[in-house]
C-alpha cells in the first residue's frame, strides 16, 4: 500500500499492456472491442458459456469492492467513446461511455460548459466509471452527484440486448428512472453504453477561501459556514497530510501555514458569477472574523478542487470512506486524525461524507483496526464505513461496503431479477450481488 | 375473501372511522385530475401511520386484492384510478412533520403533508423545501413522490427525485423497508431514486427525508411582453444558450393572459402575443447583472418591454397568476385538457408552431402556458365537453401534439406521469426490450401485480394476472 502522493503517476492498472488483466486477485483475460456489436458477442459469449463480463474502463477504481472469483472476461470500454449528439443549446450531450472525463470536459468546455461532477483522475476515468462507481468530489455539495445530471441511459441487458430508459431532455417522467438504478450500482446490472447528460455553463468566477481552525473549533466553524449568508459549492476540511497532498500536486497554500497535528485547514469553495462570487469570498471573511482566513491564490482554484477530487479515492494507498449526519463530523473527524498511522484526511463538511488515507506502512492489521474503530464512530452518527481502495488481502477479511442496511435485500432481489445469472461483474457489489 | 371479511380486517386495523363503504361516498375516489375514465373502489381506508398502512397492505397481499395508495387525488393521469377496485389507502390523515433538521438540510415527513405546508412552516428557518408545483396547494409530498413532481423552479432547481433523500415504503406484501435516509452516499442501489417517480407501481411510499434547500439571498423577477409567441420562444432559446440558469422561465400566450388578468388583475398587456416570466435568484450581489444580460437578450428577440417586479408582493402577484393560470382557464371554456409534452428547448418555436397549426386543423381554441426553460410544453385545449364531436376533436389533436413532441426528441410527460392516461404511449417512447426490462423490475418490488396496478405500463406485468384486475379502457384519453 502506497503513500497517495502519485502525484501524476498513471494509475496502477492504467492502460493494459498484455492481454489478461487483474481484478482482485482474478486474473483475466482482456478485450477492448471496437463496435457494440463487438461488445454484444462479448457479452452474449459469456452468458452462453456461464461465465462473466467485468467492464473496464480506466482501470481507476479496481481497488474498490469485494474481490471477485468468477471466471469470465475484462473488457474495456474506451474503444466506445463517441460523442453521439451534442445539441450544446440545449444543453444536453449524448455520448457513449467509453469517453474520459478529461475528453468529455474538452468537448464541453469549446461550448461554454461543463459536467459538474468532480472525477478523481479525470485523464483515466471514462463516464461510464464515473457514473457505475457514483464517483464525486468537493463540489459535489453545490453542485450534487451524477445521478443529478444522467437524464438517459443505454445499456445492454442478460440477454444482450440492447435497452433505454429516460431521454434527451431535461424533463422526462415516462418509465421507470433506470438512471438512477444504474448510477452507483457497479456495472452490476448491465453494460451502461451511452448516456445523455444534463449540462451547466462553465461558471463566470470562482473563489476558494481558506481558514485555519484548531481542532476543538471545527464544529463551530463547520456552523458558522452552515449559517453564512453565502452559499458555498464546496466545504472541504483537510489534516496536515492531506495539505501535503495538495502543495505536492502544485497547489499555493503558503498564504497559511498547513494545520499542525490535531488542526484542520477548511476550504470554502465559490463558483458563480463574478459578482456574486466576489461579494461571497468578502463577505464569508468579515462572518469568519474570528479566524485566520486567506484567499487562494487567483486562477488556482481548478487545481484546489482536482487536487481535492484525486483524494476520492485517489489511485493508491488504502482509503476508507464514511458518512455520517454533516453535525456529527466535526466529532469523528478529530477522534479519528488522533489514531496513529493515519496520513491524509479529507472531509466534504457539508455533505458528512470524509475519507482517510492510511499511511504507506500500514500493516493490514492495523488497517483493520484503524477500520473497526472508524465504522463504529460512523454508524454511531448514522453513518457506514466503506472501503474504497485497499489491496485484495485486505478487502477478503473486512466488510468492503460496510455494515448492511435494511434495504439489501430489496437490492438482491432486484438484482436477481435483472442478472439472475450473475453476468455483470459478479461478487464485486453488496454481498450476493 | 367475501367482502364482508375484508372489510372486517380492515376495520380491525383503522376502525369504522377511519374508512368508507357507502358508494356515494366512494365516488369521490372513483377518479382523480383525469376524469375520463372511473372506477369505484370497495373500500377507502385512511391509515394514521405507517404500521397501519403495512396492516393493510398485508390483508390485501393475502386476500390477493388490488390497492393502491392516494394523496389529494390532483393527478391528471388517472394515478389514483383504482383500477380492477379494491382498496384505496388514503393518505390523507398522515401529514405530520417529524423532523426538520436545517443543520443537516432534511426534514422527515409523512406522505400526506400538503407540499406548500412544509414550505409554510419552514417559513421562519430561512429553509424552504424546493420542488414548487402549480398545484403545491393541494397536492402532497407522497404524491410529488410518485409522480416526480415538478413545477416552475426545476430549470434550476431540478424535479422532486433530486430532493428526495429516502423512503419509508410499504413494500406490496406488507415489509417496511426503509431506503436511503439523511446520511447521503449509503451503500446499495439508489432505491430511492428508482422509486421517486414510480407512480405508486412500488409499494405505498410513508415517511420520507426530504432535502431542505436555503432560501436565495434575492430574486429579480422580470416579464417581458412579446408581440407574438415565436419571439418569445427564440428568446428562451438564446438564455438558456447564452449559459444563464434562470430560476423559472415561464410562457404565457395572449388567450390564457386574458383569463388570468380577468382573474388576478395584475396589469398584463392584454394585446400581447405573450409574456415571459423570467426570473433569476440567487446571491444578491450578482443578480442584477445577470438579470440585465436576460433583458438584454429579450429586447434583443423584439420584446416590447421588459418590466421589472419591484416588490415581493408583486412577484408573489406574478407568481400567483401563473400557478392559478390553469383556475383561470374557467373563464375561457367550459373544458378544457391539459397536456404535457416535452421537447429539447430549441425546438419550442417550432414546437409552438405545430400547436397552433394542430387548433387550426381542429378548429381549437389552444392557450399554452408553461415552463418554457425545460422545454415542458401545457398546451390547453379549449371545449365544451357537451359536444362529443369536440371532445373526440380534443382527444385526436392531443395525440397530434404528443406525437409532435416524439418525433422532435421529447417526451409525452415532463411531469404528470403516464397513469393511465398515456399508457398507448408507450410503446411508442420505448422499445419492447426496454418495457421488458421495466416489467422485470416492477416483479422485483411488487410481484404479486396488486399494487397499483395498470398504470404505467401496457400490462400489469404478473405472471398469473388475476382476472379481477384489468383496465376497462387502456386507450389513451385526455385529461378533461
Amino acid at each position: 500500500m502506497t503513500h497517495p502522493s502519485g502525484a501524476g503517476s498513471p494509475s496502477a492498472n492504467g492502460t493494459p499492456a498484455s492481454s489478461r488483466y487483474l481484478i482482485g486477485e482474478l486474473d483475466l483475460p482482456l478485450v477492448r472491442p471496437e463496435s457494440s456489436e463487438a461488445l454484444a458477442r462479448y457479452v452474449r459469449e459469456a452468458a452462453a458459456t456461464g461465465t462473466a463480463v467485468y467492464p473496464v474502463g480506466g482501470g481507476t477504481r479496481n481497488d474498490l469492492g469485494r474481490c471477485p472469483d468468477k471466471p469470465g472476461t475484462a473488457v474495456d470500454l474506451r474503444s466506445l467513446a463517441q460523442v453521439i449528439d451534442y445539441p450544446s443549446a440545449d444543453m444536453t450531450i449524448t455520448v457513449q461511455t467509453g469517453i474520459t472525463i478529461a475528453k468529455l470536459a474538452e468537448i464541453l468546455a469549446a461550448k461554454g460548459q461543463r459536467l459538474p461532477v468532480d472525477s478523481h483522475d479525470p485523464a483515466n476515468e471514462t463516464l461510464g466509471g464515473l457514473i457505475a462507481a457514483n464517483g464525486s468530489g468537493p463540489r459535489r455539495f453545490g453542485h450534487g452527484t451524477m445521478r443529478d445530471y444522467v437524464i438517459g441511459i443505454k445499456y445492454l441487458t442478460d440477454e444482450t440486448e440492447e435497452a433505454k430508459a429516460g431521454g434527451r431532455v431535461v424533463k422526462n417522467v415516462a418509465g421507470y428512472d433506470l438512471c438512477k438504478l444504474h448510477t452507483g450500482a457497479l456495472g452490476t446490472l448491465g453494460i451502461i453504453t451511452e448516456v445523455t447528460l444534463k449540462l451547466r455553463p462553465l461558471a463566470e468566477a470562482r473563489a476558494v477561501v481558506l481558514v485555519s481552525c484548531p481542532g476543538g473549533k471545527l464544529e463551530e466553524l463547520a456552523g458558522l459556514i452552515h449559517d453564512s449568508r453565502t452559499r458555498p459549492v464546496s466545504v472541504d476540511a483537510l489534516n496536515a497530510g492531506a495539505c501535503s497532498f495538495l502543495t505536492g500536486r502544485g497547489v499555493p497554500l503558503a498564504a497559511l501555514a498547513a494545520p499542525t497535528a490535531g488542526n484542520w485547514l477548511v476550504g470554502v469553495g465559490f463558483e458563480e458569477n463574478r459578482g456574486a462570487t466576489d461579494w461571497q469570498k468578502s463577505e464569508l471573511v468579515k462572518e469568519l472574523k474570528g479566524y485566520s482566513t486567506a484567499q487562494l491564490t487567483e486562477g488556482q482554484e481548478e487545481g484546489w478542487w482536482t487536487a481535492l477530487a484525486a483524494l476520492c479515492p485517489g489511485t493508491s494507498g488504502t482509503v476508507m470512506k464514511w458518512t455520517c449526519l454533516p453535525s456529527k463530523m466535526a466529532l469523528i473527524l478529530n477522534q479519528v486524525q488522533a489514531l496513529a498511522e493515519v496520513h491524509a484526511v479529507v472531509a466534504h463538511l457539508g455533505n458528512g461524507i470524509a475519507r482517510v488515507h492510511t499511511a504507506s506502512s500500514t500493516e493490514v492489521a492495523k488497517a483493520a483496526e484503524i477500520s473497526a474503530k472508524l465504522r463504529k464512530l460512523a454508524l454511531e452518527a448514522g453513518g457506514n464505513l466503506v472501503l474504497e481502495r485497499a489491496g485484495p488481502a485486505f478487502r477478503r477479511t473486512i466488510p468492503v461496503w460496510g455494515e448492511p442496511r435494511p434495504d439489501h435485500d430489496l437490492a438482491r432481489r432486484i438484482h436477481r431479477e435483472l442478472d439472475p445469472h450473475g453476468l455483470f461483474n459478479p461478487g464485486r457489489f453488496l454481498p450476493g450481488i | 375473501m367475501a367482502d364482508s371479511k375484508l372489510l372486517d380486517s380492515l376495520r380491525a386495523v383503522v376502525g369504522a372511522a377511519g374508512m368508507i363503504t357507502n358508494d356515494s361516498e366512494l365516488l369521490v375516489y372513483e377518479c382523480d385530475g383525469f376524469t375520463i375514465e372511473r372506477n369505484k373502489p370497495k373500500v377507502v381506508v385512511f391509515p394514521n401511520d405507517t404500521a397501519q398502512v403495512s396492516r393493510i397492505v398485508r390483508i390485501c397481499h393475502e386476500a390477493k386484492i388490488p390497492f393502491l395508495p392516494r394523496g389529494a387525488g390532483t393527478s391528471l393521469a388517472g394515478g389514483c384510478l383504482p383500477i380492477g377496485g379494491g382498496v384505496v389507502i388514503s393518505l390523507a390523515r398522515m401529514k405530520r412533520i417529524w423532523e426538520v433538521d436545517t443543520r443537516n438540510r432534511y426534514a422527515l415527513v409523512d406522505p400526506g403533508l400538503v407540499n406548500v405546508w412544509l414550505t409554510n412552516h419552514l417559513k421562519s428557518t430561512g429553509w424552504h423545501f424546493a420542488p414548487d408545483p402549480s398545484s403545491q396547494g393541494a397536492c402532497t409530498i407522497g404524491g410529488n413522490i410518485a409522480t416526480n413532481s415538478g413545477g416552475p423552479h426545476t430549470l434550476k432547481y431540478g424535479v422532486t427525485v433530486n430532493h428526495i433523500l429516502g423512503v419509508e415504503m410499504v413494500m406490496p406484501d406488507g415489509e417496511i423497508v426503509n431506503m436511503g435516509g439523511p446520511v447521503e452516499d449509503a451503500p446499495g442501489y439508489d432505491l430511492t431514486g428508482v422509486t421517486v417517480g414510480s407512480e405508486g407501481t412500488f409499494g405505498v411510499a410513508c415517511r420520507s427525508w426530504v432535502r431542505l434547500t436555503r432560501n436565495p439571498q434575492g430574486y429579480r423577477t422580470l416579464l417581458g411582453v412579446f408581440e407574438n409567441v415565436d419571439d418569445t420562444a427564440a428568446a428562451i432559446s438564446e438564455i438558456i444558450a447564452a449559459g444563464i440558469v434562470p430560476a423559472a422561465l415561464e410562457m404565457l400566450d395572449s388567450l390564457i393572459l386574458r383569463a388570468v388578468e380577468e382573474a388576478f388583475g395584475f396589469g398584463f398587456p392584454l394585446d400581447a402575443g405573450a409574456v415571459l416570466i423570467m426570473e433569476v435568484d440567487g446571491i444578491d450581489a450578482g443578480l442584477d447583472a445577470e438579470a440585465a444580460r436576460i433583458e438584454e437578450i429579450a429586447k434583443r428577440n423584439k420584446a416590447r418591454e421588459v418590466r421589472r417586479a419591484d416588490t415581493d408582493a408583486q412577484r408573489l402577484l406574478l407568481w400567483k397568476c401563473r400557478k392559478q393560470a390553469f383556475g383561470a382557464v374557467g373563464r375561457l371554456a367550459p373544458s378544457y385538457c391539459t397536456q404535457d409534452g416535452v421537447v429539447p428547448r430549441t425546438r419550442l418555436p417550432e414546437m409552438l408552431r405545430k400547436i397552433a397549426s394542430i387548433g387550426q386543423k381542429y378548429e381549437l381554441k389552444i392557450a399554452n402556458v408553461f415552463h418554457a426553460g425545460d422545454g415542458n410544453l401545457h398546451p390547453i385545449l379549449l371545449f365544451d365537453e357537451r359536444h362529443p364531436d369536440q371532445v373526440k376533436k380534443v382527444l385526436d389533436a392531443s395525440n397530434e401534439i404528443l406525437d409532435a413532441c416524439l418525433a422532435m426528441g421529447g417526451s409525452v410527460t415532463g411531469e404528470h406521469g403516464i397513469g393511465v392516461e398515456k399508457i398507448d404511449f408507450m410503446p411508442k417512447l420505448f422499445s419492447p426490450v426496454d418495457l421488458g426490462m421495466f416489467m422485470r423490475l416492477r416483479k422485483a418490488f411488487n410481484p404479486g401485480g396488486y399494487c397499483s396496478p395498470g398504470k404505467m405500463l401496457p400490462t400489469s406485468g404478473a405472471c398469473h394476472e388475476p382476472s379481477h384486475v384489468h383496465q376497462h379502457k387502456p386507450a389513451r384519453r385526455a385529461a378533461l
